[in-house]
């Protein structure tokens, strides 16, 4: 199965993406499964608008475990099927809660075989603050290593976002940059060009 | 700032360590990268702690320290590198050959197939391919038995003694002697059997003369893809025997005196002795040696002053007195 995982700092709007997606490829509800720390299997069934209301959210590392949802994405006359993994965010530091730090665990875990990581980046992050988060740095410098990897700046129906966008694409000026709004639903089928070169 | 100095100390040489210190506060996420970047992109992954490797180098200076066996040779660092090519792709989680070792050895005696079997163990049990490593070394009648059953009772408990390490039978061919009604077959069934109930934790090594063995493979055809690897020993050359001995004798601490060198030269690569059924055998050398070493002792022990020299040193006569 080729997986796809998101990763990215906590609130840069992993879920809602994904959640997103799923609506873009045509889905009207989904089968997600949780993956606890401790391995532990677990399955809901949601409809799109549930999902998004259930599972993403304002509050920081709303996402306390994979959530991998299976899809069957169209590639020219074929169908492919992938699995899109939600994951923990990464924070900075060594997070307090051994339940966050075991989640993290599992992300990183999965990006060691995961066949497309997309990096997703809050661009309002860096409309002010001129220097790259180091957790950024650290993802996008273990991207490189894998085959598939693209930045998905996310946020851009934000006031400076384009101030934003540009920082990134300074600092990462070899890395496919694809500019995102999960919120107005946006650069979803340039995404979904960039993962079907990988299936 | 104390917790900082910790992680610099600590080295990971699994990607699961990483992820468990990072799971118990000892490292950032950042960090975690960048310890994974290290491992993966700067000297590929150390699947081995610092003493494996060590051992794995012993191992293989042991083996590279042998006379000759070049082919041999070759053929133990192809398996070397398919174990640890094998074992990195299980830890990507990429499809993997299963690692099947068990073999043939084709030689004449005293061609090295017992001590390379030594080494194999060694090297395996290093790896991490086998839990113990160590040599059982049985012949058909430590196998075969008498009556109906006692073959598979005997077999089956060598079997056991060897689990964990290397079975090495030797003269294997001998199990198919005796045709349709013999145990011998009742033997090779059970190994068979074992084997593949077995497969992590036993490697058997079947050696024999090398025609021997090949009609004991066609005898016996589902052996040939069950026994992956066929290794050849060939006969030691003359200038190969000599350097076994000049190597024996180094180790006991003796030496050779001018004369007692040609003479040893000339037994070991004269005609006489290449022609011999067992030319190229090691093992001859090494009872010439030891019988010149007791002619010499039976030469010294009646004289009354000995110097280091004297006992040390193997004289013409001392060899031409063997047989």
């Amino acid at each position: 199965m080729n997986e796809c995982i998101l990763v990215g700092q906590p609130n840069a709007g992993k879920t809602l993406f994904a959640l997103r997606f799923v609506e873009f490829l045509g889905m009207r509800s989904l089968d997600v499964t949780f993956m606890a720390s401790d391995g532990m299997l677990s399955c809901k069934h949601y409809k799109v608008d549930q999902a998004i209301r259930e599972l993403s959210g304002l509050e920081r590392h709303k996402t306390r475990e994979l959530q991998t949802i299976a899809l069957q994405v169209p590639v020219g006359k074929s169908i492919r099927s992938m699995k899109l993994i939600d994951s923990c965010g990464l924070s900075e530091g060594i997070h307090p809660e051994a339940v966050i730090r075991k989640a993290m665990a599992q992300t990183l875990s999965v990006m060691r075989y995961a066949k497309v990581i997309l990096h997703m980046i809050d661009v309002t992050l860096y409309v002010k603050r001129k220097q790259l988060a180091d957790i950024d740095q650290q993802i996008a410098q273990y991207g490189q290593l894998k085959g598939g990897y693209a930045i998905l700046a996310n946020k851009m129906d934000l006031p400076n976002a384009k101030e934003g966008l540009n920082f990134l694409a300074d600092s990462f000026p070899a890395r496919p940059i694809i500019p995102v709004s999960a919120l107005q639903k946006k650069g979803l089928k340039e995404v979904k060009a960039l993962v079907s070169r990988y299936l | 700032m104390e917790k900082n100095d910790t992680t610099q100390r600590t080295s990971y040489h699994w990607p699961e360590d990483i992820l468990a210190a990072l799971e118990r506060g000892e490292i950032t996420a950042a960090e975690a990268f960048t310890r994974f970047r290290q491992l993966e992109s700067v000297g590929g992954f150390s699947d081995k702690e610092p003493q494996t490797n060590k051992e794995i180098n012993d191992v293989m200076h042991e083996l590279d320290a042998l006379v000759g066996l070049e082919s041999v040779k070759k053929l133990v660092r192809e398996i070397k590198a398919f174990i640890e090519i094998q074992k990195r792709r299980q830890h990507e989680r990429l499809v993997s050959e299963p690692i099947v070792l068990h073999m043939i050895f084709r030689g004449n005696p005293g061609t090295g197939k017992t001590t390379v079997a030594r080494i194999l163990g060694k090297l395996f049990r290093a790896m991490g391919v086998l839990p113990k490593g160590h040599l059982v070394e049985v012949e058909r009648a430590d196998l075969v038995g008498e009556y109906i059953g006692h073959t598979a009772q005997k077999t089956r408990e060598h079997l056991k003694k060897a689990t964990g390490g290397i079975l090495f039978i030797d003269e294997a061919y001998s199990l198919a002697r005796g045709g349709e009604k013999d145990f011998g077959k009742e033997s090779v069934d059970c190994l068979c059997k074992y084997m593949e109930d077995n497969k992590e934790n036993i490697i058997l090594i079947l050696a024999g003369y090398r025609k021997e063995m090949e009609k004991f493979l066609e005898v016996n055809p589902g052996l040939r893809s069950r026994f992956p690897i066929h290794m050849d020993f060939p006969d030691y050359t003359g200038a190969e025997l000599l350097e076994i001995a000049r190597r024996m004798l180094q180790q006991r601490q003796y030496r050779l005196a001018p004369g007692a060198e040609k003479e040893l030269a000339i037994r070991v690569t004269g005609a006489g002795y290449i022609s011999d059924a067992y030319a190229g055998n090691a093992r001859l050398v090494r009872n010439l040696l030891e019988k010149a070493i007791r002619k010499q002792a039976v030469r010294l022990v009646s004289k009354p002053v000995l110097t280091r020299d004297d006992l040390m040193t193997i004289q013409y006569d001392d060899l031409r007195e063997v047989e």
